[in-house]
């Protein structure tokens, strides 16, 4: 299907150069905010030892070089995944990312694999009884759920955890991945515990996602609610919705096969976005509430180490990660969807 | 005789120079009404925004202990160390013996400073740069649409850790995080819009004149776009409070002993399960204040489009 | 039909989370003995002769110096040596070795594993300014009389066997390290490169099994440590598992589920809860303390009578109170208590009217602004910074409030040396001691050549000159060495340069299945515990 791969190919392109753009933009805030750039990037040094390291990171950036070179190195270096040592960890900065990234990936997967079907069904029931007392409840439930800070609700539930006595933190009873001889292999603790046959770690992974899971979910299970309930509402008034009804086809049949059907494609594309943006509560919460491993230890601590390095490292990882997600989203869409190419 | 004639001629005249007035406003204004009218959502949304704003307009009056609002470390700090909530302290106090709720009430002013500056600046933004895109095509509107895609991909959040590293904490940072990041929804819109104008024959025959149809197609934008624009700076207003909030709570943002939700939610975690009042009202009044702002914006939404089946962006 | 589905549903869901709470109740039955340790800060680096910062946790399990020195009790303790003697000036020291020892890879530990460890601190320090080898700047040659004699021959008299007891710079490691790194000589960058992969060469009872510097570090029993048959502690540890957890938060959520057995950190609020809740506390009064400098370069702190002012508008009692929750003791002078040198009565009283006496002769019109620079990540520092801020403002002093990250800090702070005038007029640092001389707080803090840690940019030869005859007299004349850093902390006193908050008393609260014994914590080696004495189960 050329027209279809015509527009991937379109897209990624469109990616990549916005990606490009991400990777000057924060190499041009490096160079030009105040203070010398060489001495960000080395992670303000002190001592003796600073001269060296201010030295080897003007290296690093190729500060000698005319500006344009600066910057095709520096995109080189990015897209090679070469982006230096943190300061902060004292590891190279793509692996530090990689290990973390699967931390919150997975955080952000159990939550939507949970949270999605049951916005969704919530939302269809809820078009269903439009206007009746069991829509308006819903839909006022959505509206709250959406607007609730995830970090105070994480900070609720946690409490409510303490104080019965079952607290939930961390990611992993390290304490235990010892004792059962635990090894992390692809990073997603729930793969690799099943893939070693590990139950006792697999339950205690377990345990620690959900709390975090179910908080990082109540945006989504607010929007979905809210946005599923609206595309059916609509749907169910649409003409082919009504010939269906009118030729005696079954009511289950024409709720999931053809009204809800036609919403598919824009609760596609809604997700996607969405799922994004969870990213960003995730590492809001799973951190500073739960104490979890992940992308927002990153950022607690790029901040507590003046880590540029690791900054810049997680702007373009949280960079791709959107367009990834975008683009995921908008070609399933079109492909879904035959009304739409562009 | 003449002269009460002529009062009435005035009167009049006036009535009709002050409707002509709100012509441009009149989209907006009406939907106000019409909202007002039909939706109790707008109702209960414009009473609950209209109470945070007037707390954090009367702060200094309402709050009990101003100084303690204002971030100051009291005197007798010693004797009020964490105290739960009573009569003399409504909402408890911190570890530094701050009363809580005169912190909260001065966080409402934080926090409308912080969401009307970032949306009256991304929307001012946004227009111009969408505008300017639209009227002048070319290498402008490419490199315009590229900067709008660009930083529609980045998350605010990031940006503020990098603003962070560089300037230091303050309000400056918050605020520059999000308008960064928010500023490029509103120029797609607005240069989206203004491409079909600019087509239109009277900008034609004005720029053949000489005369500049940027006035023209800045007049005209703001007049017809600006009823569903405005619905979304206003949902907005609550979106972004919930991300400004989250950057402040992460300590990217303002100082530790501002009155703001988020810096005071971030000093109380630490204490949650000994003093959890700390934390838990200032989280209380994001709901609030976000949820109020979001239910204006989902009424007047209604009156604007009902068919909401291209919207998406909407939802956010 | 969909009712059905609903049933068949609703028991999966029933099945899943009945087996997950009994999984969840299931322990393995474990014969290891492991202890989990949390620690607020991510490990720097574990180089022993290089490394100056939080790498001590592990080292001090894993190396060891040639004798240990508790400043609790004014005695030495033999280690890597068995004895030592010096001669009559304190220019030569001969120290015995001990027999018998071997390192964690097989090899004979000897003379010539001293040599060159301390040889490579040294130089390292020398030649790149690195570490903390400047303790062993004295030493111009190190002989070796045999497998089991080391003799030190120095440039100038010195107490060598406080030297010798130091927390960083003085650890001992294995010779087979050269070689492993692949390095030329000691002073390749590949051998520090080595050590921080997470490999370890000592002779102490643990050895690294896992490194992970941001995650935690794994401890494993070393069952050839020369010391188990002394210490004769069957229930020691078999596992140590060094846990970063850099939120108190985190630390108290870790040891009240159990995951943790021994924290440092706690939010010291939850002290009182946690004690009535059956944990045990090790209370230790470290030498960790916290100095508020003044820039001396810089108006208004430049005026003595200023920095009076301030110092007598701060009421300790009520910080140590606000701040430390009660963990800590008043400052006095500038080396803490109970360390040699410490000098009492330096403290400076509250006392408003005289603050604003001293004010007033300053010459400084009210209001004036000034800057405090402080360490964001540590609550006791915000909660110092906005009282300060509070209650400066009672004299007419406005303080702008600068929170900046650890490593932010000491760069800016820095700053005083080039570019005073841009530099904040208040600095607050911790410090906690290498070696147990009153010279490990003056020197690098106070010391006009000490640029890099001499946040008040002070500048006073004579106290200069003053504390370096001090610490060359040490070797020959302990007592007048002692008085001569009084004298040098008195004139620091009367120019109030810096006030010493506080000495922090760092509560250690622990689970009650395990037993700390006096033996497995010393202050002088921050933050190490000793877990060849502790007991567990």
């Amino acid at each position: 299907m050329p027209v279809s791969l015509n527009y991937i190919v379109k897209r990624l392109f469109w990616s990549i150069l916005v990606l490009v753009g991400v990777v000057v933009f924060s190499y041009l805030v490096i160079i030009f905010s105040p203070g010398d750039p060489a001495t960000k990037w080395a992670g303000n040094p002190r001592g003796v030892n600073a001269t060296l390291a201010i030295e080897a990171a003007r290296r690093e950036l190729g500060l000698d070089k005319p500006l344009h070179i600066q910057v095709f190195d520096f995109i080189i270096k990015v897209f090679t995944g070469n982006l230096g040592t943190s300061i902060a960890y004292k590891q190279p900065v793509f692996t530090i990312l990689y290990s973390n990234l699967a931390a919150t990936l997975e955080l952000l997967f159990c939550s939507y694999v949970i949270i999605l079907p049951i916005g969704i069904f919530l939302g269809v029931y809820s078009a269903l009884h439009r206007d009746e007392l069991i829509d308006d409840l819903l839909q006022t439930f959505g509206t709250v759920m959406a607007n609730t800070p995830a970090f105070w609700l994480a900070a609720i539930v946690f409490l409510l955890l303490v104080s019965s006595g079952h607290p939930v933190y961390g990611r992993i009873d390290t304490r235990l991945a010892l004792e059962t001889g635990f090894q992390p292999i692809t990073g997603f603790y729930l793969l690799d515990s099943l893939l070693q046959g590990n139950i006792i770690i697999f339950i205690d992974v377990l345990i620690k996602l959900i709390p975090p899971a179910l908080i990082v979910g109540v945006y989504p299970l607010g929007l979905s609610i809210r946005l599923s309930r609206a595309l059916m509402a609509e749907s169910l008034t649409e003409d082919f919705v009504r010939a269906a009804v009118a030729w005696g086809v079954r009511k289950r049949r024409i709720i999931w096969r053809y009204a809800f059907r036609a919403s598919i494609p824009p609760l596609v594309q809604v997700s996607g976005l969405a799922f994004a943006y969870s990213l960003i509560d995730a590492m809001v919460v799973e951190y500073a509430v739960f104490g979890r491993e992940g992308l927002g230890r990153l950022l607690v601590d790029a901040l507590n180490y003046s880590d540029f390095k690791l900054a810049i490292g997680l702007l373009i990882v949280v960079t791709v990660f959107y367009l990834v997600i975008n683009t995921l989203a908008d070609v399933i869409q079109a492909l879904i969807d035959p009304r739409v190419r562009l | 005789m003449t002269s009460t004639s002529n009062d009435k001629l005035d009167i009049s005249a006036a009535v009709k120079n002050a409707k002509r007035a709100l012509q441009i406003r009149t989209g907006f204004v009406a939907l106000i009404f019409k909202a007002w009218s039909k939706s109790n959502r707008f109702k209960i949304g414009l009473l609950i925004s209209s109470f945070i704003i007037l707390i954090g307009v009367l702060a200094p009056l309402i709050a009990p202990y101003p100084r303690d609002g204002l971030g100051y470390v009291p005197e007798d700090a010693l004797q009020k160390i964490r105290l739960p909530p009573s009569q003399d302290h409504l909402f408890g106090t911190d570890t530094r013996g701050r009363d809580i709720f005169s912190r909260v009430v001065f966080g409402a002013r934080s926090a409308l400073i912080q969401i009307f500056l970032v949306v009256s600046s991304s929307l001012l933004i946004g227009l111009f740069m969408g505008v300017i895109a639209a009227y002048y095509k070319g290498l402008v509107e490419t490199v315009i649409n590229y900067l709008i895609e660009l930083f529609m991909s980045i998350p605010a959040i990031v940006i503020a850790l990098a603003l962070r590293l560089i300037l230091g904490s303050g309000l400056f940072t918050v605020v520059l995080a999000l308008i960064i990041t928010w500023w490029s929804w509103y120029g797609r819109v607005t240069y989206i819009y203004s491409r079909s104008i600019v087509e239109m024959d009277y900008v034609l025959l004005a720029k053949l004149s000489g005369v500049s149809g940027l006035k023209i197609i800045f007049r005209h934008v703001v007049r017809n776009a600006s009823p569903p624009v405005l619905v979304q700076a206003v949902t907005d207003l609550g979106s972004v409070l919930l991300e400004a909030s989250a950057i402040n709570f992460l300590g990217l943002g303002l100082p530790p002993d501002s009155p703001e939700w988020g810096v005071i939610m971030q000093e109380g975690i630490q204490y949650l399960s000994i003093s959890p009042w700390i934390s838990v009202f200032p989280g209380i009044f994001i709901l609030i204040t976000a949820l109020g702002f979001s239910l204006i914006g989902d009424s007047l939404r209604e009156e604007v489009d009902p068919k909401l089946r291209r919207r998406w962006r909407l939802w956010f | 039909m969909s009712r059905r589905l609903l049933i068949v549903g609703i028991i999966v869901v029933l099945i899943a989370t009945g087996s997950l709470a009994w999984f969840s109740l299931q322990r393995p039955e474990t014969t290891r003995k492991v202890v989990v340790y949390a620690y607020n800060d991510r490990i720097t680096g574990i180089d022993p002769s290089v490394e100056d910062d939080t790498g001590l946790v592990v080292l001090g399990s894993v190396y060891e110096p040639l004798l240990y020195y508790d400043p609790r009790s004014d005695e030495f303790k033999p280690a890597l040596a068995v004895n030592w003697t010096s001669n009559e000036d304190g220019t030569e020291w001969v120290f015995k070795l001990r027999e018998g020892v071997v390192f964690h890879d097989g090899t004979i530990f000897n003379a010539t594993a001293v040599k060159i460890s301390i040889e490579r601190a040294r130089d390292v320090y020398r030649s790149t300014g690195r570490g903390m080898g400047y303790i062993w700047d004295m030493v111009s040659s190190i002989e070796i009389l045999d497998a089991y004699t080391v003799k030190f021959i120095l440039d100038y008299p010195a107490r060598l066997d406080f030297i010798a007891s130091a927390s960083y710079a003085a650890y001992i490691f294995s010779p087979s390290v050269i070689e492993k790194a692949g390095a030329s000589d000691i002073l390749d960058g590949k051998i520090e490169q080595w050590f921080n992969q997470g490999h370890s060469a000592g002779t102490g009872p643990y050895m690294i099994e896992d490194y992970k510097p941001d995650k935690e570090v794994r401890l494993k029993k070393f069952e050839e440590w020369w010391g188990w048959k002394l210490v004769n502690n069957p229930h020691a540890p078999d596992y140590v598992i060094i846990k970063i957890l850099t939120e108190p938060q985190s630390q108290y959520n870790g040891l009240t589920s159990g995951e943790v057995d021994i924290v440092s950190s706690v939010p010291r609020d939850y002290v009182g809860q946690l004690l009535s809740k059956g944990y045990k506390n090790y209370n230790l009064t470290t030498y960790h303390n916290y100095i508020l400098f003044f820039n001396t370069k810089r108006y208004p702190t430049n005026i003595t009578e200023f920095r009076l002012a301030v110092a007598h508008a701060i009421d300790l009692d009520e910080l140590v109170q606000l701040c430390m929750k009660g963990f800590a003791l008043k400052g006095s002078g500038v080396v803490p208590h109970y360390f040699p040198g410490h000098a009492d009565n330096l403290t400076y009283r509250y006392n408003l009217s005289l603050a604003r006496e001293y004010l007033s002769l300053s010459g400084v019109e009210t209001p004036v602004t000034i800057e405090f620079l402080y360490q964001v990540d540590y609550e006791e520092n915000r909660i110092l910074a906005e009282t300060l801020k509070s209650r400066l403002l009672q004299l007419g002093i406005e303080v702008v409030l600068n929170p900046q990250p650890w490593t932010a800090l000491k760069d800016i702070a820095k700053g005083v040396w080039e570019n005073p005038d841009n530099t904040p007029h208040l600095v607050i640092a911790d410090w906690w001691p290498t070696i147990p001389s009153p010279y490990d707080y003056l020197y690098p803090m106070f010391h006009s050549e000490s640029k890099e840690w001499n946040y008040a940019g002070y500048e006073n030869p004579v106290f200069d000159e003053l504390i370096d005859e001090a610490w060359e007299l040490e070797g020959e004349d302990y007592q007048a060495a002692m008085d001569k850093y009084y004298q040098a902390q008195e004139i620091l006193f009367d120019e109030a340069v810096a006030i010493n908050l506080w000495d922090e008393v760092k509560p250690f609260i622990y689970n009650p299945k395990i037993e700390i014994p006096r033996e497995a914590m010393n202050p002088l080696y921050m933050y190490v515990i000793f877990f060849q004495y502790v007991k567990v189960g």
